[in-house]
Order: structure tokens, then sequence, then C-alpha cells
């Protein structure tokens, strides 16, 4: 008995144990796979990740390139400037009650985990009192060694208590409704939920925050024995980024000035603040958003090894302008440290500063010209003698928006181009909505670049080498200037002096007019003619030769590449429209930019040069091939315009008939054209509650064109000035002054 | 026969009738005594544990850092419980086993007592210190803290082995309910301390133990279905309602570690910081350590700037494995299975039914903790409290292991009586 002789263990009891035996080893078997996995199978990745918590990896700061003038001036840099960061809870003062509830713990450490936690606060109460004092002492030590006064620090603790107060009611609100909406949605008996349950801390309630902001090296090194003694202070490495020459002043000489504005604002130099030099070139710094992120992710996509010029959180990117068009070059890359937590070994990998950009712009030069276009210089506001048969373009003493470039005829570069009105970055962030919610002024705009202006007469002289170059005109040809174009039509392409003054130029010079007399008073017949003679085709094709319609790729942004050409209609080209294209009105619109481009590879004979605004650009050129006398001749019919008495461009008469010279710099040769073209104007839509529409002209007229080259005297021209102010009126009368005193800046800047 | 045949055979029908009889004892003993089996399986057991021990003061000493080379306080603890252990385990070993039939009520009494006297709410903390938020499971005795529950699962194997020694009705049904009654008691008290985890251990040693003595496999089996059932919809319920933050059947930590290990194998680490923090730390040591280890110093940056939590006591292994690797890892599993192998050879060779089961009692908890607790550091079980058996820091449960291997010792010296009958062989009755 006891056991069976059938069965191939005889024995009940040890087939039982087997069956146990059996279970622990199946148990042994699975462990030992699994075990095997992971030791063999998934070592490496294993390895790494243990590894990698033996290394601490910290990434350190590097500078961003400055951004320089054409002198080397600095326009741009990175200050180095350091945040004095402390963590939250001492901000709040909690830190005394935590830290005297630690130290309680540690000496009294078999009592305090018998006893329950609300009963531990006798035990803390002894070492609160010294805590507290040493956290007083700490604020006073900062603020010592920051020279910022202990109430300054204290305001500004208060403040970002609040703040991050105020965010985390908003959030933990937010949740608790969430919750309560997402139990109770489908429930009779309703679950309370408190704000208990919710409150977990914020982030922002354990992190450090930015207690004295923007401090110096010198102070920054004070600081840091603080941070030494303190763990929850720490030095935070925020470079920021100075404009140091974005507020400059200038002296103005005003005894070139147009008289009555002398009599007006006196003879002696002013000394002119102004804000926002070169903003719209240079740009500005916004922070970093996601699109930037994903634009340069920390590991580079084609390399696969980790970008160090990668964003982190913090950065700041350029905004708009150099800044922004030149950020990979200027962004420079961090560097790197990885300490070995258990040797304490360092790796060390040297941060790379970001290259230096240099920009063709002379900033000296560039504030002079903001400076006469300020509206405290008088130049660029609306005036008594700005008045023509129209009226005055607006109320006395209202500003005027205004362009300028400057072109260096030999090499292309941009000397500088304004836009005003300009602001201060500062501005930015005190008052945005006072730049980008203006639709008159649109201070945000480059204007030089960005903003399209019916050019108007100052297109004649390139109108002129089309025609002659396509051989559709003869230079020895001339053309009657009388009233009208077509003889039949008598209100259609009229001459302007025929519509103002009821004579012709044919009367007043007693003959047809050539090439050149056209030029020297603007005679709008000749232009019809010739603009008739190429046809809308050619016209058009011969704007974009000059560089109308496609952009300058400059680099800083948006640019209106001009139109030749194309309607808002949609419709193809007629020939009136070519006929109004000969005087730059139709369907034509350019900026500044491409107007002293104009005249520059006029200047050059033929000869375009792509305008640049980096030095480091190769200059790209393209021969025109115009006809040499042509461009002679339209030269010819320049210097006209400013000398012959005739001349558009010569002088201003004021109520009472004095006339005074519009040029009076001495030592330069000036040949130039005015304009004034015939504009859009602004109006502005509104509709009321019961659905009716009014119309308002904010602004209205015509745009006054100066675009002319300058030499010193008895050379060539050296330089291509074009100024551009709108809604004016005359070109002569607004522009031409001013223009006038970029050609003094020039020569004061030492150009000419 | 000879005369001492017949007595022996007349000694042993009145030891299987079940009643004590001075005289008959006095002269079974006379049988017992003089004989010891010294070539035996039960050295097996003793030196596994012996050596398993050593490994756990070598491993607790390189989880202090980066090593100052002196051994820590804590290992040195370790050590001194050793030493507290084998003296224990000596004295179990002398008297003969049987003994120790007459004291497991008792015993067990005893530990009930103590096990509810941890639960009495106005005991003072200078006795009873709760600690990790409230754990009730020590009591101080001055120098030192001890844990009645380490020892109340070895009562529960004597008094189960004594309970089912000579008993047939575990074979059906209805007399599965009393043992399982008898197992009841102290795993509800266990775990109301909390201590699920050694709560847990009562169970496979009831189950093996009925095994064992030869109950109904079917009745065990769809019992344990019947169990596993329930405990699958326990937590599929619970992690259903953890969804919405509530937690009606288990308690948040815990459905917070199931939930952990099914991210683990669905590969989520988005919980990898907390909830997900311990295991990923303990599979990826573990992983680190590769096929042979590494060298003490580079092992013990692993460990100590892994942040692994628990490393001395629940997560011993993945320190063990960082350091010896693979082939650490299976010496390891070798020596416990030499450990419960040892155990159940002795029970086979024993005729005794007490001894048979005290044998595969203490194997099956041996075998079961140590296969959780190496299940749950490389990713196959749920983190749990349960700690790695002679290994892991604790002064009660090494000295209660050391106790365990010197019982299964005791029971292997015994040379058993001649001609003694082999118990729980039911092979008249149908299987």
């Amino acid at each position: 008995m006891g056991s069976d002789q059938s069965k191939f263990i005889r024995s009940m009891f040890v087939r039982r144990l087997l069956l146990i035996g059996g279970a622990v080893a199946v148990g042994l078997v699975a462990l030992g796979v699994q075990a095997a996995r992971l030791s063999i199978d998934q070592h490496a990745d294993h390895l790494a990740e243990a590894e990698r918590r033996l290394r601490t990896e910290r990434w350190t700061p590097t500078t961003r390139g400055a951004i320089l003038d054409r002198r080397g001036r600095i326009l741009a840099q990175d200050v180095p400037a350091f945040d004095v960061m402390v963590e939250y809870d001492a901000i709040t003062g909690d830190w005394a009650y935590t830290e005297a509830a630690r130290r309680a713990r540690a000496n009294h450490a078999e009592l305090w985990t018998s006893i329950e936690p609300h009963r531990r606060d006798a035990l803390i109460q002894p070492y609160l009192s010294e805590t507290e004092r040493e956290l007083d002492a700490m604020w006073d030590s900062i603020a010592q060694s920051s020279r910022v006064p202990r109430e300054d620090i204290d305001a500004r603790r208060r403040s970002i208590e609040a703040t991050v107060e105020r965010m985390a009611n908003a959030v933990w609100n937010h949740r608790l409704r969430e919750r309560r909406a997402a139990l109770n949605r489908d429930r009779q008996r309703a679950i309370e939920v408190t704000l208990q349950d919710v409150a977990q801390p914020l982030r922002e309630q354990q992190m450090p925050h930015a207690v004295v902001s923007g401090i110096d090296e010198r102070i920054a090194f004070e600081v840091r024995r603080i941070a030494d003694q303190y763990p929850m202070v720490s030095l935070h490495s925020s470079a920021s980024r100075a404009y140091p020459r974005e507020r400059m002043t200038v002296v103005i000489d005003r005894s070139g000035f147009p008289p009555l504005l002398r009599d007006q604002l006196g003879d002696a130099s002013e000394s002119i603040t102004v804000d926002g030099v070169a903003t719209h070139i240079i740009g500005w710094m916004r922070s970093l958003q996601r699109e930037d992120v994903l634009a340069r992710p920390r590991i580079n996509p084609d390399t696969g090894t980790i970008d160090r010029g990668h964003y982190r959180p913090g950065d700041l990117v350029g905004s708009v302008g150099v800044e922004s068009a030149s950020e990979f070059q200027l962004r420079g890359e961090r560097g790197y440290i990885i300490t070995q937590r258990d040797t304490r070994e360092q790796q060390v990998t040297e941060p790379i500063p970001g290259q230096d950009v240099q920009l063709t712009i002379d900033i000296e030069l560039q504030a002079r010209i903001q400076a006469l276009l300020s509206p405290e210089t008088g130049l660029a506001v609306v005036q008594p003698w700005h008045e023509t048969r129209q009226g005055l373009p607006a109320p006395l003493g209202t500003p005027f928006n205004t362009s300028a470039v400057v072109l260096d005829i030999p090499t292309g570069e941009i000397l500088s181009m304004v836009s005003m009105p300009s602001f201060n970055r500062s501005q930015l962030q005190d008052d945005p909505r006072s730049i980008f919610e203006d639709p008159v002024n649109t201070p945000w705009v480059n204007r030089a670049i960005s903003r399209p202006y019916m050019p108007g007469s100052i297109v004649k002289p390139i109108i002129l080498a089309a025609a002659v170059t396509e051989g559709l005109h003869r230079l020895d040809e001339p053309i009657v200037s009388g009233p009208y174009l077509f003889p039949d039509r008598p209100n259609q392409f009229r001459s302007w002096i025929y519509k103002q003054y009821g004579t012709t130029f044919n009367d007043m010079f007693g003959r047809p007019l050539y090439a050149d007399d056209a030029l020297c008073v603007s005679c709008n017949i000749y232009f019809y003619t010739l603009g008739m003679k190429l046809g809308p085709q050619r016209i058009s094709e011969w704007y974009r030769r000059f560089g109308v319609g496609t952009p300058y790729n400059l680099g800083i942004g948006h640019e209106y590449p001009g139109n030749a050409g194309v309607k808002h209609s949609g419709e193809r080209l007629y020939l009136g429209d070519a006929i109004l294209m000969g005087i730059g009105q139709g369907p034509i619109a350019i900026t500044p930019l491409h107007a002293a481009d104009f005249y520059a590879t006029l200047a050059r004979g033929g000869q375009r040069i792509i305008p640049r605004l980096f030095r480091h650009a190769p200059p790209h050129a393209t021969d025109l091939r115009l006809d040499p006398e042509s461009v002679d001749v339209g030269i010819k019919g320049l210097e006209r315009a400013v000398r012959d008495e005739w001349g558009t461009g010569r002088h201003i008469t004021y109520p009472g008939g004095r006339r005074v010279l519009i040029f009076n710099v001495p030592g330069v040769d000036v040949v130039g054209k005015t304009g004034t073209a015939t504009a859009s104007p602004i109006v502005a839509t509104e509709t009321d509650d019961a659905g009716n529409t009014t119309t308002r002209v904010l602004r209205s007229g015509d745009h006054a064109w100066f675009v002319l080259l300058v030499g010193r005297e008895g050379q060539a021209p050296r330089y291509a000035i074009s100024v551009v102010v709108e809604f004016a009126g005359s070109g002569g009368r607004v522009a031409g002054p001013i223009a006038n005193e970029i050609i003094r800046a020039l020569v004061t800047e030492g150009y000419l | 026969m000879n005369p001492r045949q017949i007595s022996d055979l007349v000694t042993l029908h009145q030891r299987t009738s079940g009643r004590f009889d001075l005289e008959n004892e006095t002269r079974a003993r006379a049988v017992t005594r003089s004989s010891i089996v010294w070539w035996q399986p039960g050295w097996l057991v003793m030196l596994s544990t012996i050596m398993l021990c050593l490994v756990g003061v070598y491993c607790i000493n390189i989880t202090s850092g980066l090593g100052t080379g002196e051994w820590t306080r804590t290992a040195l603890r370790q050590g001194i419980f050793a030493v507290i252990g084998i003296i224990g385990a000596a004295l179990v070993v002398v008297p003969h086993y049987r003994r120790m039939i007459h004291f497991s009520w008792p015993l067990a009494a005893l530990m009930i007592a103590l096990l509810i006297f941890l639960l009495i709410p106005f005991i003072p903390e200078s006795i009873v210190r709760p600690r990790n938020g409230g754990a009730r499971r020590w009591i101080n005795i001055g120098i030192t803290e001890f844990q009645p529950s380490e020892l109340a699962k070895i009562a529960f194997v004597l008094v189960m082995a004594s309970y089912l020694r000579f008993r047939r009705n575990h074979r059906s049904i209805r007399g599965l309910f009393l043992p399982s009654l008898i197992a009841f008691v102290p795993m509800a008290l266990i775990l109301v301390q909390p201590d699920l985890g050694t709560a847990v251990l009562f169970m496979p040693a009831l189950v093996a133990m009925l095994i064992a003595a030869g109950a109904k496999l079917r009745h065990l089996f769809s019992a344990l279905g019947l169990g596993a059932v329930f405990a699958i919809v326990v937590v599929v319920l619970s992690l259903f309602f953890a969804q919405q933050n509530e937690y009606p059947l288990l308690r948040p930590h815990q459905v917070d570690r199931i939930a952990a290990l099914i991210d683990q194998f669905e590969g989520d680490e988005r919980h990898i910081q907390d909830r997900g923090f311990q295991g990923k730390q303990a599979i990826t040591l573990v992983g680190a350590g590769g096929i042979a280890g590494h060298p003490e110093p580079y092992a013990r940056a692993l460990i100590v700037f892994s942040g692994l939590p628990e490393r001395h006591n629940d997560m011993i292994f993945a320190v063990f494995a960082n350091r010896f690797g693979l082939i650490g890892i299976m010496v390891l599993l070798v020596l416990y299975a030499a450990w419960v192998g040892g155990a159940l050879w002795v029970a086979a060779m024993c005729r005794d039914p007490f001894g048979r089961l005290v044998c595969v009692g203490l194997a099956a908890m041996v075998a079961t903790q140590a296969g959780v607790n190496v299940g749950m550091t490389i990713g196959l079980l749920p983190i749990t409290g349960m700690t790695l058996p002679f290994v892991s820091y604790g002064g009660t449960s090494l000295v209660a292991g050391f106790l365990m291997a010197g019982l299964i010792l005791n029971i292997a010296l015994r040379r058993p009586a001649y001609l003694s009958r082999k118990s729980f062989e039911f092979d008249d009755d149908a299987e």
C-alpha cells in the first residue's frame, strides 16, 4: 500500500513534489530568459542609459555676433548681463519654515519619524527664528551687492509672488472646473472636487525667478559669492542685445535751410535727438516661437549630430531686419560641459561666438538724414510755402511721412536708407499699438523698400534712354509739345503747364522740344509720345530691365518688388496705359530704392549694379546696353532741370514772388529731377451699427519726389539720392530742400 | 520478527492513531534519536543560505555610495544578524523536530497575539513605531526592532504541517476549508498592518502544502482559477476607476504600480519620472550589468547615480545584477534552486508527515518570495514590497531565514524510523 506499481514514479508524494518543483523550474526559466534578454539583448541600451545618469551636461552660453556699419561702428551687440535668480520658496519666505523643518528633522531623527506630521511643528519652532534671520540676511546681501535698495528688492519679490499666485489660481480654477465637469458629466450624484485636489504646485512655484536683472560682470562677481553661500541663489547669464546707436544726437546746421524756415526756427545750429536710427534695417529681437525651434532642431537632420546652435527656452531670435535675415550667421554655437559625476572629470567644448555682420550703411549719415526728416527740423512738416493750386497738402504743422535712399554709384552700396516715422525698440514693449495699428503713418513699414509709390516724372530720363535705345525715337527729332497729346481728345493726356497756366511749352520755347528741354521743364507731351512709341509691352519690359518687378533680396525682410504693367483689374495693357507709363503714371509703382537705382544706372552709362546692404555680398552687374548718347542727353536734361531758369528743380518761388535756389551746397555738382506723382488717397471706411458706411479720406494728394545725382565739383556723379515725401504735393517745393540738406549731410560726413 | 521490530510496529500503530502515549513516545524517541544522517541535502540548504547571506552583506555594502573603503553600518548590522541567525539555526537543529509539533500551536497563538498587539491603536510609539507613512510592522525591543510577521510565517508552516499530517479530509472540498481558515487569520492580521507582500506569501505555502499533502488537484486548481479570475477582475476594475481618480478596491499606490508595469510593456514613457521610475531604474541597472557585471567602483557609481530607491532591501537584486552580471544572476538563481530543490529533496527523503510538510511549506515560501522579487526587479511583475530572502537587508527576516534553514537541516539530519511508512500516499483513492 502507499504506492502504485503501475506509475512511473511510484510515490504519489514524490510526484506531487515534482509538480511543485516543476512549477518552480518554470518560474526559474522565465526569470532566466528575461534576465538574459535584459543583459544580452538590451545590454547596450541599458548601459548607455545608466551611464547617461553618470554625466551631467551643461550648455554654456555664447555671444551673438555684432552688426556693424560700413566704418565698423557697432550697431547691435551682445552685452553680457546676469540675472540674480532666487528659488521661489525663498522669495515667498516659505523657505524659512522648510529649512527649519529640515534642521529639526536632522537633529531629532528618531523622534521625528515617530510622531505624526501635524505634531512636528513644536519641534520646528525653535529653528524657525534662526532660519528667518538667515533669509533676511541673504536678502540684505543681495541688495547690497547688486546695488539695489532693499525696498526695491522686496517690491520685486511681492510682484513676482503676486504674478505667480495669480497664475496658479487661474490654472487651478481652470483645472477645478474641468475636473468637476469631467467627473460629473453623467452622474446623478455629484462628486465633490475641492481646490485641494487640483492644487498641485505649478512649475513656476518650484523654480527660481529673477530678482535683479541685467547686472554687469563686475557686480556679478560679488553676487557670485552670495550664490556660493546660499544654495537658493544662483546667477543666470542673460546676455542682452544692446543697440548703442539706436538714439543719436545730431547737430543740424540750419544755414542752408529755406529762408522762411530759417525765419521761423532761427539760424543757429540745433541739436536734434533722433530715435530709432536704422531700426527698420537692423531689426530687433523677439522671444522664441515653436517655428524657430522646429526650423533649427537640436539634432541636425542632415548630419544626425547635435546642432550646438539650436534654440533653447529663453533664447531670443532676430525679428525683422538684419537681426532676422542674418540669424544663422549671428547666432553662434553654445559650448558644452560634460561632467562625470563619479570622477568629477570635465569635458569642455568651447562655445563658438557668432559672426559679425557688416552693413554698407553709414550710421552717422543715416542718423543725420533721419534728423533732417524729423518734424522738429521743420523740413518734413507742412509749411505755408508748400501751398499749391490744390491748397495745402494737410493742415499746417502736420508731419510728412518720408523716405530717402543714398546709393554709392560705383559700387551699388546703400549708404543710407531712411524711412520716417521710425521708433525706438522700447516702444515695441511699451506701446506696440502705436507702431502696428496706425494706418496712416504705419511706422513699422520700411518705406524705402516696402511701400509702393507712383513715380511720376522722375522716370522720364529712363524712358528717354529706353525709347532711343530701342531705335523708336531719335534725339535729333524734336516733339511738338502742345496742350494735349491727341488733337481729337482735348481732355486726355494734357500738358501740366497747360492745365495750370493755360500755356504750352511749345509757346514758351518757341519751338518743339528736344529731349533735354523736355527733361528740364518736365514736359508731359514729349514723354507721352515716347510712351506711345514704346507701346505697352516694350515700356513694361524696359521698366523691368531697370529693376522694377524683381525684389532686390537685400535680406532684411519684406520688399515691394515694384509693378510694371500689371493692372489691379487684371486687364491687359492698352496703349493708353503705355502713354501714362511714359510719365510714370498708370500701372507703374516703385520704391525709393528703385528710383535711386534708376539714376545710378544712368550715371554708370547703362551698367546696372544691384544695390547691396551687406559688405560681404559680391556685386552683381548687368549691362543694359543703353544708347550712350541718350544717357548723356538724359543727364544733360537733369542738369538743366536744376540750373536753367525754367528748370523745375532749380528754385522755389515763395509767396510774394521771391525765388530761392533749392541747391546751395558749395563744392558739388548736382543734377536731378523733380516728380509730382498722382497718388491714391488713404481712406478709412467705417460702418456704423445701422449699416451705413462712411468713407473718410485720411490722406490725399500727390507724392513729392526728388531724385538726383551728386558728385564733387568737376567730377563724375558719385552718389544717387532719392527722396519721396508722401502726399506732399510739389516735388520741388517739399522734396527739393530735403534733398539739398542730404547733400550737405554727405559733405559733413566726408563723402563729398 | 525480533522483539525490537515488533515493538516498533506497535509503536507505529499507536503513533498513527494519534494518541499520545508517554511510554511509547519514549521508546520511539529511543528508536529515533540514535541515528543522524550526515550526508544529506539539508547541507545544501544551509550552505545556500550562508552564501546568499554573504552575497547580501556585500551588496548592501556597495549600495552606500562611491565608497570610503569601510564597511557601512548597515552591512555590519546585517552581518551581526547573520551571526545571530546562525546561532539560532544551531539552536533549532539540536532538538528533534518532532518536538516542535507540540510547540507549534502555542507558538502560533503567541504570534497571533503579537500580530494583534501590533494593531492595537493606543500602544505607545516607543514600542510600536509606525514607519513609512503609518505601517505598523515592528516591535521595539530595546536594542533593535523585530518583525513578528516573519516569525508568524514559520509558525504558520509548523501549524499547518501539524494539522495536516495525519488527516485525509483535505482530500475533499470541505476539508480544504479549515486549512484555509488557519491561513486566513494571520494573513488578515498582516494585511491590515499593512503589509501586502508578506501576507501574500501564505497562499503559496498553503497551496504547496495541500498539494504535497495529497489534496485533489482539481479542487485546488479550480479554487486557484477562481482566485485568479477574481484577482484579474479586481485589477482591471481598479485600473478603470483609477483613470477617473477613484480607488474603491486597490489602493492608489498599488494601482500605480500595476499601471507602471503595463506602461513598461507598452513602452509608454510618460510616467517614467514618477510611478515608472523605480521599475525603469531597476531594469536599466540589471541590463547595464551585461554578462559579467562591472568592477566594484564602477558598479557603485552606476548604482548611486541611478537614483534607484530601496537599494538595500527590495531592489537589492538590481544592485547584485549590475555588479555581477548575467553570470552572477545565474549563480544566484542556482543558489535559490539549490535551496528549494534541497528542501524538496529532504521532503522526499523524509518519511515523517510533519517533516515533509514543513520542508514543502518553507520551500514554497522561499521560492515564491525570491521569484516575485526577482520578477519585479526585471520587469515581469509589478513592484511589490517583497524583499529577496537572505539577501535583502532586514534583521528579523534574515534570522527567520536561518531558522528555516535550521529546521530543514534538522529534518534532514534525522534518520527515518525503521519500517516507518511513507506518508501522503493516497493512491488507493482515485486522483
